[in-house]
């Protein structure tokens, strides 16, 4: 039901929200809101200049309509034939427009896109990014303030909406479901337009160009195009449309969290090609030895998205981008960033189709109206466009739920792989600590007491990219290693609870029998303390097998990153979300199991070892 | 084979051992007898250097020990000689039977799986327990349990043996035979102490010794 009226009556639809916005925003303003009239008239409201004459029986005959509702019955007695015959042929147009507002509609004013209401209301607009992306979009100074020109392009756009800019952190690869869920109002930092973005968000007009860049280490030779990227392993920020094109020519996309990570382990020789913004190439990859930049694969644009139900909020965050670049404000900007390129003019004559064009949709020459190649005349808006149809190419199906199976593997082996390190490693550790001595007692302590009060997150760091100077690990190798040296600390204490719960009997009998301590050790204790810790060490196997998701922070792509990877390609959490649950469960609970009975079994000993 | 001077041992101010001297020559089996917290299982352990003594000399089987912490090496040298059975069983309970019984076979005398296994098999055979052979501890009964412990240390044929109380578990006819496997083993060149409450065992040995408070009040 949604779908159908969307695509046919949004301009329509837009137009009369714009128009019944106006005589909210003069409410608003009559009682003393802080939004100056000018600000309403040029910015907020792109198409009203055109209104008059574009705008048809939509707004006019609804707000007509709206006002004599109440006794439309009553009057039609005593109006004229045209009259009636006028108001019989706006009567249809009313009602359409009366089923295509939003349900939220009600009260004496109508309330227009709910965006725009919002902001006006709370005279905030929340713009969402990441500061990890670091520096020039969005990132913390030293002293934690939120810097970059992407914070002055958004305090721009809120001044002129008569609001206040606030920046809202949020995961980048998420930030199109945030925005959905309303964690803000729109996402202003490098989010590159998009075809298959825009079935999911509507754009304004963009703000910076970029081009996406291929770093090679200086002996390599390869090609900056699609073909030099086949089959190679290219590093890039996962979500991002660079990431997209390393998928799209047949290379093994890497996925990273941060700028700075697929450079070192391009330097390190962990990957074969860096495919980044240039942006980012520029700042990141200088000073690493070796780098060389192999050019520039495609071109792309930055700009603001709003959620597909707020048009009304793109059309003036669009009008004030627009006007920021007309005025040499956005160019400043970028200038005063050290980022104004050449391209970026033609930013200040952007189009109609130049935005069709940005997000792969048809052209339409026809509405090559006035007002667009510079000079007088406010900027064009862009709401003219055909509204992309909704998502609906990508579907979570039988080859996708294969690529969860498949990082399923993953998961499981690199648990496995994690564990086969751990025990044995946890069970030296607890040997150590109960027979070792004093120093290596100390020693044991000090390993279990840092693994197990430090985040596993931040071993995997230090042991990939803090220790890459030195001993460059391969990304599975250091996950495997991470896990298990992390695992080891709770197994440690595992199988020293183990060897504590062996009867002191039993090592005197060995004794008395004249074996060494280290016999008894070997043949009488570990053997039970095994046993013993056999519940724990299992159910503990349950939580490395859940804790390998983090391994994904160092580009190995396990379950929950391909779970991620693919709904960010769906557009939707639900499905793979729940296919990947499932699979963590049919892994899991088998494991669960064993550790009950290992448990039960281990409490029937014990009574009998008691009695 | 057995010398002990003077021997004390103190846990604070209480004497667990006073002043305790004997003498037991090899091929000697005998009983040592006294009431409950007497210091007979104190004695045992000084023995087999478990409990280190505060005054006097111990030799036994020609490994001397003196008053103090004794060295590791040394206890291992000594229990190789001298094996003790301890109150309670303390079977290994992840091994079944017979793999008590050659646990230190193997790891001491260092003996092949196969030989260790014959050797288990008559000795279990002899005291009773050739069904049990492969059974877990868990299954067996607490008699049959303080047999498989009897068998672990006969088994290795030590040139001293320590009891203590190792037929407190058993009926009249196992305390019995197990006293005449006693004076067998005895009349074979080992020295046996046992301790124990049952007249029958102490009347079975060649000589017997009363503990009371600590102190060797008669031979
Ligand atoms: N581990 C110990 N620490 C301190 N005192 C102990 C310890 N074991 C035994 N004692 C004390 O030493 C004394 C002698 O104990 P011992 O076990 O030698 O007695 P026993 O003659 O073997 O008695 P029973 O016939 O009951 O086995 C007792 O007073 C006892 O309380
Ligand atoms: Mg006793």
């Amino acid at each position: 039901m949604r779908s159908k009226m969307k695509t046919a009556p949004r301009t329509f639809d837009a137009r009369v929200d714009r128009a019944i916005f106006m005589r909210l925003r003069a409410h608003l303003v009559g009682r003393g809101g802080s939004v100056s009239a000018e600000n309403d008239a040029s910015h907020a409201l792109p198409s009203d200049t055109k209104a008059p004459a574009s705008l048809p029986c939509g707004g006019r005959a609804f707000r007509e309509w709206k006002r004599s509702s109440p006794s439309t019955l009553g009057r039609l007695g005593r109006v004229s034939a045209r009259t009636c015959l006028v108001a019989l042929t706006l009567l249809p147009c009313a009602l359409v427009t009366v089923l295509t507002v939003p349900a939220r509609a009600e009260g004496p004013l109508l309330v227009p896109d709910p965006g725009l209401a919002r902001i006006s209301r709370t005279k905030v607009l929340r713009w969402g990014g990441d500061v990890q992306g670091g520096e020039p979009f969005v990132h913390e100074n030293a002293k934690g303030e939120r810097v970059g020109f992407e914070v002055e392009i958004a305090d721009g756009i809120a001044k002129r909406l008569g609001a206040k800019a606030e920046f809202v952190q949020n995961d980048w690869s998420n930030l199109v479901p945030s925005l959905e869920r309303d964690s803000f109002d729109v996402v202003l930092n490098g989010f590159e337009m998009t075809a298959s973005r825009a079935k999911r968000v509507l754009y304004t007009r963009p703000y910076k160009t970029y081009a996406s860049r291929l770093t090679v280490r200086a002996n390599a030779r390869l090609p900056a195009t699609r073909e030099g990227m086949a089959k190679k392993r290219i590093g890039s920020l996962s979500g991002t449309r660079s990431f997209e094109i390393v998928r799209e020519s047949g290379g093994e996309a890497v996925p990273y969290e941060g700028c700075l990570e697929p450079y070192i382990d391009l330097e390190q020789g962990r990957i074969d090609g860096v495919l980044l913004d240039d942006l980012i190439a520029a700042r990141y990859s200088v000073g690493r030895k070796g780098l060389v930049v192999a050019g520039d694969v495609e071109q792309g644009n930055y700009a603001v998205a709003t959620k597909r139900s707020e048009p009304g909020l793109r059309d003036a965050v669009d009008r004030a981008l627009a006007e920021m670049e007309s005025v040499g404000e956005l160019r400043k900007i970028l200038e005063r960033a050290k980022l104004w390129e050449a391209r970026d003019e033609r930013l200040l004559t952007w189009t109609a189709q130049d935005q069709a064009r940005a997000l792969g949709q048809p052209v339409r020459e026809t509405e090559s109206d006035g007002g667009i190649d510079g000079g007088a005349g406010p900027p064009p808006t862009i709401s003219a466009l055909p509204q992309a149809p909704e998502a609906d190419e990508a579907r979570f199906d039988a080859s996708r739920f294969l690529l969860l199976v498949r990082a399923a593997l993953v998961t499981l082996s690199l648990s496995l792989a994690g564990m086969a390190i751990a025990a044995p490693l946890g069970l030296l550790l607890a040997c150590a600590r109960t027979y070792g001595g004093k120093t290596l007692a100390y020693a044991t302590t000090t390993y279990v007491e840092i693994m197990r009060g430090t985040p596993l997150l931040l071993q995997l760091y230090l042991l990939y990219f803090g220790l890459a100077p030195w001993l460059k690990l391969p990304a599975p190798a250091a996950a495997v290693l991470a896990l298990g040296m992390n695992y080891a600390a709770y197994e440690a204490e595992a199988y020293r609870a183990g060897i504590q719960a062996v009867p002191h009997g039993h090592v005197e009998a060995g004794l008395a029998l004249g074996m060494t301590r280290l016999r008894v050790v070997r043949s009488v204790v570990i053997p039970q303390a095994v046993r013993l810790a056999l519940p724990n060490v299992t159910s503990d196997f349950v939580s490395l097998l859940k804790d390998s998701s983090l391994v994904s922070v160092i580009t190995v792509v396990e379950l929950t990153k391909q779970m991620s990877i693919t709904a960010v390609d769906v557009r939707a959490w639900g499905g793979p979300g729940l296919a990947c649950a499932i699979l963590y469960l049919a892994m899991s609970y088998p494991l669960s199991r064993l550790a009950r009975r290992f448990e039960k079994k281990a409490k029937v000993e014990n009574v009998e070892v008691e009695t | 084979m057995i010398t002990i001077e003077n021997v004390t041992v103190r846990d604070g101010d209480t004497l667990r051992l006073d002043d305790v001297s004997m003498t037991l020559e090899k091929g000697v089996f005998a009983a040592l007898v006294g009431e409950s917290g007497s210091g007979k299982s104190t004695l045992l352990r000084v023995l087999s250097g478990f409990l280190p003594f505060a005054k006097g000399k111990v030799s036994v089987a020609g490994i001397s020990l003196a008053a103090g912490a004794t060295p590791e090496a040394t206890k291992v040298a000594l229990r190789r000689a001298c094996v003790l059975v301890l109150q309670d069983a303390n079977l290994f309970p992840h091994l079944d039977v017979t793999t008590n019984v050659t646990l230190a076979l193997r790891h001491v005398c260092g003996l092949g799986a196969q030989e260790a296994e014959a050797r288990a098999h008559a000795t279990l055979d002899r005291l009773g327990l050739a069904p049990k052979r492969t059974a877990m501890p868990e299954s067996l009964s607490g008699g049959q349990a303080q047999r498989v412990a009897l068998a672990r240390a006969l088994v290795l044929k030590p040139k001293v043996l320590l009891l203590d109380e190792p037929t407190s578990a058993l009926d009249p006819k196992r305390k019995v035979e197990i006293a005449a496997i006693f004076r067998e083993q005895a009349e074979a060149g080992t020295t046996v102490i046992a301790v124990t409450h049952d007249e029958g065992l102490s009347n079975a040995a060649h000589a017997r010794y009363t503990m009371a408070a600590g102190k060797l009040t008669d031979a």
